[in-house]
């Protein structure tokens, strides 16, 4: 632990998981607004606590590996020896589009075809409902060809970029920790989500306590890390 | 020790100058040195090359960041960015690497989408994303660079490629960042003039890879990180 003291800044990288959605206040959910006195602090804000560490958590709700990798990147320059920095990717089925509702890039996960929906009706230009109808299709067509149909590829694909920037952060004395989407989209560890504690509630995010326990998993994963350094 | 690196697409791995080339084989007289191997030399450094025809951004990028953590304080990069039009699709004859989508693939009267022409659906799916999402509502090829979607793909790559620099800046490596748009071509020469029209390839001559060299060890010796030419649209 006291090789931690000395760091600055601990840096998550990923997608809802590690932006806490579910149990933030900017994001609408009934389970952070109709339970004030069950809430407690995301797993990112416990261990930039327990390592006594300035918390950057640039995690993204629905986002793509390419999005994640890209976030990275643009901040390297700020990454500094003695940091700590954990990543993950996410579903490789997401990816990046140009979005013509604000002209700026958007994540599309399969499934979103109805967000799309809204996106599309919303335009300025009102005046074109059948290139709408091929816009929606072609999303749909172009993430059963490219994205569906290679989802091995793009796992490695992304993988071995993250693999990558680990170099990096290994090579400037960085302790990183990559941990994968499988751990919740396989429920590959026991972690409680929200749906489990508020049944009511469908939210498959951590809940409170699953924000607890994958606090205490990421830790033991960087103490064994740093053992090894 | 202190390298030289290159990343880029064709006018980084020489398209014409290649021993498989009619250039290369019909005028040997002419013969020099790929831009990239003349930097190597005046430098007296060993030269890393990461490039390839059709290389888009992606690919470029991609390649940067996997040798990041190879990068040494006294090294020289030189960026040659490519056309944000062009991006990576899975390719059925290859699972193990993507495939480039060139500009080509946005002409609806002659689609070249290069592995994908064995399926009619897929060829057309292609198109279709290239005209309602790639580009937004881009109605012909010409239109690539004006279309919505280029600008917003473009600043996406840019914001990568400045932030790459600004690290790089960062760890003491030399960066020059450049683009074969606007006057680039009429700046340098290229196979076409030299040829006389014999062969018409706008890439450069050997004498264009010398300009070239000449200008990127100006601009590594006077600190201009990006180069910019004329008349660029973007």
């Amino acid at each position: 632990m006291e090789k931690y003291n000395a760091m600055k800044n601990i840096w998550f990288f990923g997608d809802s998981f590690t932006r806490g959605d579910g149990c933030i206040a900017e994001n609408e959910s009934p389970y952070y607004d109709n339970y004030p006195n069950l809430r407690d602090t995301l797993w990112t804000t416990k261990l930039s606590n327990k390592f006594g560490m300035n918390e950057n958590n640039l995690g993204e709700s629905g986002c793509s590996s390419d999005w994640i990798i890209n976030t990275i990147v643009d901040n390297l320059y700020k990454i500094k020896p003695n940091d700590i920095v954990i990543l993950s990717d996410t579903r490789p089925s997401r990816y990046l589009v140009p979005r013509v509702q604000d002209n700026e890039i958007h994540c599309f996960s399969p499934g979103q075809e109805s967000i799309w929906d809204w996106h599309i009706k919303n335009r300025e230009d009102t005046t074109k409902p059948k290139e709408w109808e091929d816009m929606k299709r072609t999303l749909i067509d172009y993430t059963w060809y490219f994205q569906e149909n290679y989802s091995k590829l793009w796992e490695e694909y992304y993988l071995e970029r993250f693999k990558n920037l680990q170099k990096y952060f290994d090579s400037i004395g960085v302790t990183n920790y990559f941990w994968s989407y499988k751990l919740w989209y396989e429920k590959q560890i026991d972690i409680e989500l929200i749906s489990e504690h508020i049944p009511e509630i469908h939210n498959e995010h951590f809940s409170w306590k699953g924000h607890e326990q994958f606090s205490k998993y990421i830790e033991s994963k960087l103490n064994r890390v740093t053992n090894l350094i | 020790m202190n390298k030289v690196w290159t990343f880029g697409d064709s006018f980084t791995f020489g398209d014409g100058c290649n021993k498989w080339d009619d250039y290369y084989k019909n005028y040997p007289k002419k013969r020099g040195l790929k831009f990239n191997k003349l930097l190597s030399n005046h430098y007296d450094l060993p030269l890393e090359d990461f490039s390839r025809n059709g290389a888009p951004n992606p690919w470029i990028l991609r390649n940067i960041v996997s040798n990041i953590h190879r990068f040494e304080k006294g090294d020289f990069v030189s960026i040659n960015i490519s056309d944000s039009f062009r991006f990576e699709l899975p390719s059925p004859s290859n699972t193990t690497d993507l495939q480039p989508i060139l500009n080509q693939a946005a002409d609806k009267e002659n689609p070249v989408y290069g592995e994908f022409d064995s399926d009619g659906d897929v060829n057309t799916t292609v198109y279709q994303y290239i005209k309602y999402l790639h580009m937004m509502d881009i109605n012909d090829s010409d239109k690539n660079k004006n279309s919505v979607g280029y600008k917003v793909i473009n600043d996406l790559h840019m914001n990568q490629f400045n932030s790459i620099k600004k690290l790089l800046l960062k760890l003491g490596v030399k960066v020059v960042m450049w683009d074969w748009e606007g006057d680039f071509v009429r700046k340098y020469e290229t196979i076409t003039k030299c040829t006389n029209n014999k062969i018409d390839n706008y890439h450069l001559s050997w004498n264009g890879h010398r300009q070239l060299a000449d200008k990127l060890i100006k601009s590594f010796h006077k600190g201009i990180t990006t180069i910019k030419w004329k008349n660029t649209m973007q």
